[in-house]
């Protein structure tokens, strides 16, 4: 069975360094992108099926970057985390607002990403098989 | 017909009757013997059938028993499935701190990385990083949302961060207010000399208190970020032909 392909999108090698952790122990394929405009061409050419993807980066930060990736045909469907300092109402709506599916507030908590991953890649492939 | 006669006719007639009435009594005799055993062995088989019955709840008790300890027990297993998987993660955390502190020289990004430390695994966006020299003046290296013209410098042993970084010790409050007091001031060592300094103020909105993993986060900043500043100091020193390489 293919690996499921998960694009970490961080500015932060800490927080590239981290995911990677948390995640290396599942059946997932980890692709990494440092910035908006990379997390968008990487999703259209790896088709990853889970992005996670930071708020605040160089170059596109991570709201732009959802609203492009959603924008597409070939992306729009991919599952995105949000993965934000903030967890304020008002940011927490800007990433809605933008098609993100769901957000992981800094420091990360492992288990409640590793639930949120599990969840959406399940739901991901139940869609797939429908 | 005489009397005699009619008599023995009588008599004859009665044994007749007596005879058949005592075959049919035994018939019937016979008959009730045969329903007694069916209902005896009917009963026999009752009571196996309730005897296997009453096996049977009880192994279904005893069964249903088992079912709730192992659901127990696997509830115990899963509470500590994840407890392994935070220890696990905690770990991860330290590590990843101690690796990115130690992958550069140079001292900017050293300092960007211990930011990028308490931003995004302690969970404070207001940092401000103090170094050292001889005489005890700790002057702003480094700093993120706080107002740095407040902060420039201190005197180790004055002043309310000056008095806290001389007790070598990190101090760290579990539950801060959110009015921008100092959360935790981690003094950066070598050995027992105080190098610089490491002040966390207001926390993120969502994060209401420092967890025991902050704490070992901040020993662990206390060493290593110490001794990758000290390094990157004398590379650039080294490199600026101030010490020998």
């Amino acid at each position: 069975m293919r690996k499921k392909k998960i694009l970490l999108v961080d500015d932060s090698n800490t927080i590239l360094m981290m995911e990677k952790f948390i995640l290396n122990n599942g059946p997932y394929e980890l692709l990494t992108a440092s910035n908006g405009e990379e997390a968008v061409r990487r999703a259209a050419e790896d088709q990853p099926d889970l992005i996670l993807l930071d708020v605040i980066m160089p170059k596109m930060g991570g709201f732009e970057a959802c609203r492009l990736i959603r924008g597409a045909e070939a992306t729009r469907s991919i599952p995105i985390i949000m993965v934000t300092t903030r967890g304020e109402a008002a940011n927490v709506e800007a990433g809605w607002a933008n098609g993100c599916t769901d957000y992981v507030t800094k420091p990360i908590n492992s288990v409640e990403l590793l639930a949120k991953v599990r969840n959406l890649l399940e739901d991901r492939l139940a869609e797939v098989a429908q | 017909m005489s009397a005699e006669r009619k008599s023995h006719a009588y008599l004859d007639q009665t044994r007749r009757e007596l005879s058949q009435y005592a075959h049919g009594l035994l018939r019937e005799n016979e008959r009730l013997r045969a329903s007694l055993a069916i209902v005896e062995s009917e009963q026999r088989r009752l009571e196996r059938e309730l005897k296997q019955r009453d096996e049977a709840v009880n192994e279904l008790d005893r069964l249903r028993g088992r079912l709730a300890e192992i659901e127990q027990e696997n509830a115990q297993y899963a509470a500590q499935y994840q407890q392994i998987e935070q220890q696990s993660s905690n770990l991860s955390n330290l590590y990843v701190a101690s690796y990115q502190l130690h992958t550069s020289m140079d001292r900017q990004e050293i300092l960007r990385t211990i930011q990028e430390i308490v931003i995004n695994l302690i969970g404070s966006e207001e940092i401000a990083i103090f170094e050292g020299d001889e005489s005890g003046n700790f002057t702003l290296a480094s700093s993120i949302g706080v107002d740095g013209s407040r902060l420039r410098s201190f005197t180790l042993g004055e002043g309310t961060i000056g008095r806290r970084l001389k007790s070598g010790e990190v101090f760290a409050e579990d539950f801060p207010n959110r009015d921008g007091r100092l959360t935790a001031c981690v003094p950066l060592k070598i050995g027992d000399r105080i190098t610089g300094a490491i002040l966390v103020f207001r926390l993120l909105a969502h994060k209401t208190s420092l967890e025991p993993l902050d704490h070992e986060l901040f020993e662990l900043l206390a060493v290593h970020a110490a001794t990758a500043l000290y390094s990157a100091n004398l590379h650039q020193k080294s490199l600026a032909g101030t010490v020998p390489a």
